[in-house]
């Protein structure tokens, strides 16, 4: 699976997921918390569900109407891939302006 | 604001709605009671969630290759594809009638063109009303899937051309304003709303149904046609379905009444 199109929206679910599984609630407040970002419903399950249809994550057992969400292998893989990228970028742009000032 | 949320959630697809509605109602429980976001944005998110979905491609499950053949005139029985041919019929043949009277409108404000003409225009019209519905049913294009593949879209389009020209008649200071409410737009959400019957896709094996939850309602589209009122859309968009997935067409497809 490669990740095309990704939103930050999609990268804050993954990240989010990546300390462990959460259900919807939590997700919001998690992301929330590290980001400053408050996602609506409407757009956390769209992303949810895009995640889903990927592989990039999975539905855990729940309680029926709350079911937590976990990272599978390969969105562990793909969420790295892209914050290593990320980083790069981050490293590159930050070093230039550091040079700039 | 909670109960026009719930209607909100209502308006999503209904593939989707069953895989994720109730984890959603949940979700808008919480965030409700923890007063997490304000209502108004809270509206406006799941609206634009509902845009999202309605237009976003849900891939089906995985084709299940070697099945039995299930297409048969059994599955489709005789009062299932009445009750189609009816709901499909009525607002197809309203938006036809709609779309000539509309001609008929505008063209009174030429009293110099002659009647012979006149009434060509009319009928052509009301004609190629229906044509164009079915030509865009015929394209089975990715631009079509994006218009067509839910029927609020297709409603919504609808709704805006033809209350889009009736209202240009009201604001020109016609005597015939009740004919703002457009027919076949009410006729059509009221069948949307109503829905399909189900008898049809609770007789079908796992992966059937999804094929023709997609597909059912198709009879919004077919709009003046009589060339495939054998089994609503389904019969094109089935076998396209079946070849997409790898299998191939079953022979007892076509029915016939």
């Amino acid at each position: 699976v490669t990740l095309k199109g990704w939103s930050d929206r999609s990268v804050l679910v993954l990240a989010s997921l990546a300390s462990g599984p959460k259900h919807g609630y939590a997700l919001i407040e998690d992301i929330k918390s590290f980001s400053g970002s408050t996602l609506g419903p409407g757009t956390l399950y769209g992303c949810l569900s895009k995640l889903d249809d990927q592989g990039l994550i999975e539905a855990m057992p729940g309680d029926g109407r709350r079911r937590p969400y976990r990272l599978t292998a390969a969105g562990a893989g793909e969420l790295r891939r892209h914050l290593e990228r990320s980083q790069r970028v981050a490293t590159v742009g930050l070093d230039r302006l550091g040079t700039v000032g | 604001v909670r109960r026009l949320v719930g209607l909100i959630i209502r308006l999503y697809p209904p593939a989707w709605r069953e895989r994720y509605g109730a984890e959603l109602d949940a979700l808008v429980d919480d965030v409700v009671s923890q007063r997490t976001l304000h209502s108004f944005r809270l509206v406006l998110d799941l609206l634009f969630g509902v845009v999202r979905e309605r237009l976003r491609h849900h891939p089906g499950p995985p084709a299940q290759v070697g099945g039995p053949p299930v297409f048969g005139p059994d599955f489709f029985p005789y009062r299932d594809r009445l009750y189609r041919r009816v709901v499909g019929k009525i607002p197809s043949q309203l938006l036809n009638g709609e779309t000539a009277l509309g001609a008929l409108l505008v063209l009174t404000r030429f009293p110099r063109l002659r009647l012979f003409i006149k009434s060509q225009a009319i009928g052509l019209a009301g004609w190629q009303s229906g044509n164009v519905a079915f030509y865009l049913q015929q394209r089975d294009s990715f631009a079509f899937h994006i218009a067509f593949a839910g029927s609020w879209p297709w409603i919504a389009a609808l709704l805006g051309v033809v209350a889009g020209g009736w209202l240009f008649l009201w604001l020109s200071g016609s005597h015939r304003r009740i004919l703002v409410i457009s027919p076949s737009g009410v006729t059509l959400i009221a069948v949307d709303w109503l829905g399909r019957p189900k008898s049809v896709t609770d007789r079908l094996p796992p992966l059937q149904p999804q094929i023709l939850r997609r597909t059912r309602r198709w009879d919004h589209v077919r709009l003046g046609t009589s060339t495939f009122w054998t089994s609503g859309g389904e019969e094109r968009t089935v076998l396209s379905w079946m070849q997409a997935l790898g299998q191939p067409p079953p022979g007892a497809l076509h029915i016939t009444n």
